[in-house]
C-alpha cells in the first residue's frame, strides 16, 4: 500500500468517523441523563430526510430544507420526549429499550402510510458530489463537510457542557440523577434539553447522511442507529468521549475491514464488528472509557 | 408479522397460522417472561429452525438447482414432517448452547444488547452464505406437511412443556433471578446456569416452531428471520403479560385478530364493506401504537401477573361467595 493509498483510507476513517461520532454523541447523551438506549433515534435522521424530500419536491431550496430538516429532527425529539418517555420516566431499562423499538416502528410506519413505502430520491447541491485534488489526493466534498461538521458539532458540544450552567447540569445528572436533583437541577429541563441537543445531533447527521446516499426510506433510521449503538457501546454507554472514541474506532475497522477482507467475505463487515462489541460487553461491559465508578452500564 | 403474513381470506391458514405464533410465542415466554430478560436473538433461531429444515426437507431436484454450495449426501436427504422438527430443535438448542456461554454470563443489560447484536449478525449470514441460504431471493419447494390437527397438537405440547418449565425447580429459579438476580444469587440460585438452561430451552422450541412454519409456508426468505418479527413477536408477549404462558397465548391471538382485521383493510380498501382509504403499514403501526400505551399504562400486559386459570378460579369464586351473601343478605339488610 503506498502513502497515497494509506491518506486516502485516512481521509475515509476521518470522514465515516466524524459520521459515527455525531450519530453516537446523541445516543449517548440520552443515554447518559435517563438510562435509555433510544432507538427511535435512527427515525429522527429519517425525519430529516423525509422533511427535506417533501421540501425539495415543493420546490423549496435545498438549503431551506435542510435548515428545516433540522428544525423538524429537534422537535421530533422533544415530542418523544414528552409523549413517548416521560410516562415511562422510572420504568426499568427493557421497558425503555422496547418502549423506543415500538416508537421507531410507529415512525417507520407512519413514512410508509403518508409518504411512500418505497425508496425515494432526494437531490442535493452538485458540489458535494463533486472532489477537490489536494497534492495526489483526491477529497470529496461530502467528506470536507462531513468532518467539519463533526469537528464543529464535538468542539461545540465539549465548550457547552464545560462552560455553561446547563450544560454542567447534564453531565451532573449524567453522573448522579438523583444527588443532582437534590442541588437544584430540574429533572425535566435537562432530560428535554439532552433531547434537543440529540436531535440536533440527529438532524445534522441526517442531512450528512441524506446527502450521502441521495435517497430515503422508511427504515433507512435502521443502519445509522446499528452504528451509533455500535460506537457507543465501544466507547461505554453515556460517556462523551467515549462515543466519540468509538465513533472513529468503529469507522477505523469498517474502512480496514473494507481494504483488507476479500470480496467475498465484504458482506461481513458489520458481523465481525458485532462480534467485536459481544466481546467488549463481555469483557468491559461498560465500555472501553467507562469511568471506574460507572454503575449503569 | 409470523401471525398473519400469508392470511389472504382464508381462514383456515389464519388459524394455523395462529397455532405456528402460540409456538414461536411461547418459545420468547420461556426465557424473556421467566428471565425478564429481552432477547431480539431469537429471529435467529426460528432462521435456524427453517433453513435446516429446507435443507432436509426440499426434493433433491430443486435442492440441485437452488443451493449450489450443498454437499451430496445432504443433497439426497429428503425427510417427512417429524424428523426435520427434532432436527430443527437440535440445531438451534446447539446454537443457543455455543453462544449462551458467552450471552449468559453478561448483565441483564449487556445481555439484551448483545441479542441484538446476534440478531444482526444471524440476518447476515442468513442473507451472504447465498449458496445455503438464497439469500433474500429466497428458498422455495418445502412440502406442506403441517396441517391444522398437528399444528394445533405441537402448539398444546408447548403449552404444556412451557408450563412445566415455569413451575419446575430451575422455572422457579430463573423467576426468583428476575425479581432480583442478586438476592436469588444470594440465596443459593445460580444465576448464569439456570439462564443458560431457560435460554437453550428457549431456543430449541424456537428452532421446532421454525420448522413447523417452515413446513407449512412452503417457503421463505432471509428478510423474514429480523428485527420486525421478533419485535412482532415480542409484541404478542408484552400485549398479553410476559410473565404467564396463557398470556403468550392470548396476546398472540390478540395481536394476530387485530393485524388480520387491520391487513384487510390495509391490502383491499374495504373494512366489514365500508370503503376506507388505503394505509400502508397501518397493521405494525396500530400494534406498535398498543405496545406503547400497554408499557406504559398497563406494564405487566393483559393477564397481569396471572395464569388464566387462575383469573377463571378467582371469578368462580368470588361469585360463589356473591351468591353465597345473596343467600344471607335479606336478614342482613333488615338489619342494617
Amino acid at each position: 500500500m503506498t502513502v497515497t493509498e494509506i491518506a486516502q483510507q485516512m481521509v475515509n476513517v476521518l470522514s465515516l468517523g466524524s459520521m459515527y461520532a455525531m450519530l453516537a454523541l446523541g445516543l449517548a447523551l440520552v443515554f447518559g441523563v435517563m438510562g435509555l438506549v433510544n432507538f427511535a433515534y435512527g427515525e429522527l435522521l429519517a425525519i430529516t430526510g423525509y422533511t427535506m424530500y417533501l421540501m425539495t419536491t415543493n420546490g423549496m431550496p435545498w438549503w431551506a430544507a435542510v435548515l428545516c430538516g433540522i428544525g423538524v429532527a429537534v422537535l421530533a425529539s422533544l415530542l418523544m420526549e414528552r409523549f413517548a418517555f416521560r410516562p415511562l420516566r422510572n420504568a426499568t431499562f427493557l421497558t425503555l429499550l422496547f418502549s423506543s423499538f415500538a416508537l421507531a416502528t410507529v415512525i417507520q410506519n407512519l413514512f410508509r402510510a403518508f409518504v411512500s413505502p418505497r425508496t425515494k430520491g432526494v437531490e442535493g447541491p452538485e458540489i458535494l458530489g463533486t472532489a477537490v485534488q489536494v497534492g495526489s489526493l483526491t477529497v470529496g466534498w461530502m467528506s470536507i463537510v462531513t468532518i467539519i461538521a463533526g469537528a464543529v458539532s464535538v468542539v461545540a458540544l465539549t465548550m457547552f457542557m464545560r462552560g455553561s450552567i446547563a450544560g454542567i447540569s447534564m453531565r451532573a445528572a449524567a453522573a448522579d440523577f438523583s444527588t443532582a436533583r437534590l442541588m437544584g437541577i430540574r429533572a425535566n429541563r435537562v432530560i428535554a434539553l439532552a433531547f434537543v441537543i440529540s436531535g440536533l445531533l440527529a438532524g445534522i447527521a441526517g442531512v450528512l447522511w441524506v446527502s450521502r446516499t441521495g435517497a430515503v426510506s422508511p427504515a433507512m433510521g435502521f443502519t445509522p442507529i446499528l452504528k451509533a449503538f455500535i460506537a457507543t457501546v465501544i466507547g461505554g454507554l453515556g460517556s462523551l468521549p467515549g462515543a466519540v472514541l468509538g465513533g472513529f474506532v468503529l469507522a477505523a475497522s469498517e474502512v480496514l475491514f473494507i481494504a483488507t477482507l476479500p470480496a467475498a467475505a465484504q458482506p461481513f463487515s458489520d458481523p465481525l464488528a458485532l462480534l467485536l462489541v459481544i466481546g467488549i460487553l463481555y469483557f468491559k461491559p461498560n465500555g472501553l472509557l467507562a469511568p471506574a465508578s460507572s454503575e449503569r452500564a | 408479522m409470523y401471525g398473519a403474513i400469508f392470511a389472504q381470506g382464508s381462514t383456515l391458514r389464519l388459524v394455523v397460522n395462529y397455532f405456528i405464533t402460540c409456538i414461536l410465542v411461547i418459545s420468547l415466554q420461556i426465557f424473556v417472561g421467566n428471565s425478564g430478560i429481552v432477547s431480539w436473538g431469537h429471529a435467529a433461531f426460528v432462521g435456524v429452525g427453517a433453513y435446516v429444515t429446507a435443507w432436509l426437507t426440499v426434493p433433491t431436484v430443486i435442492k440441485e438447482d437452488i443451493f449450489p454450495a450443498m454437499p451430496a449426501w445432504l443433497l439426497e436427504i429428503e425427510l417427512g414432517f417429524l424428523l426435520p422438527i427434532v432436527i430443527a430443535a437440535i440445531a438451534a438448542a446447539l446454537a443457543a448452547a455455543i453462544i449462551g456461554l458467552v450471552v449468559c454470563r453478561m448483565k441483564e443489560t449487556a445481555m439484551a444488547m448483545s441479542t441484538l447484536a446476534l440478531l444482526v449478525i444471524a440476518h447476515s449470514i442468513f442473507n451472504n452464505w447465498s449458496g445455503m441460504t438464497r439469500g433474500s431471493e429466497g428458498v422455495y419447494g418445502l412440502p406442506q406437511n403441517t396441517n391444522l390437527w398437528k399444528a394445533a397438537a405441537f402448539a398444546a405440547a408447548c403449552v404444556v412443556l412451557a408450563i412445566a418449565f415455569k413451575q419446575s425447580r430451575i422455572g422457579l429459579q430463573v423467576r426468583s433471578s428476575r425479581e432480583d438476580a442478586l438476592a436469588a444469587g444470594a440465596a443459593g440460585v445460580n444465576v448464569v446456569r439456570v439462564r443458560y438452561v431457560a435460554w437453550v430451552l428457549s431456543a430449541a422450541v424456537s428452532g421446532m416452531g421454525g420448522s413447523i412454519w417452515a413446513q407449512y409456508n412452503l417457503g421463505f426468505a432471509s428478510p423474514q428471520f429480523y428485527y420486525a418479527q421478533v419485535f412482532a413477536l415480542l409484541a404478542m408477549l408484552v400485549v398479553g403479560g410476559m410473565s404467564n404462558v396463557s398470556g403468550a397465548v392470548i396476546g398472540a391471538g390478540a395481536v394476530t385478530l387485530v393485524s388480520e382485521v387491520l391487513r384487510r383493510v390495509e391490502n383491499e380498501g374495504s373494512l366489514f364493506g365500508l370503503q376506507v382509504p388505503r394505509i400502508s403499514g397501518l397493521a405494525q403501526m396500530v400494534v406498535a401504537v398498543v405496545i406503547l400505551l400497554i408499557l406504559i399504562y398497563r406494564p405487566s400486559g393483559i393477564l397481569g401477573w396471572r395464569e388464566l386459570d387462575d383469573w377463571v378460579h378467582r371469578w368462580l369464586t368470588r361469585r360463589r361467595l356473591k351468591r353465597a351473601a345473596q343467600r344471607s343478605s335479606p336478614q342482613l339488610s333488615e338489619d342494617g
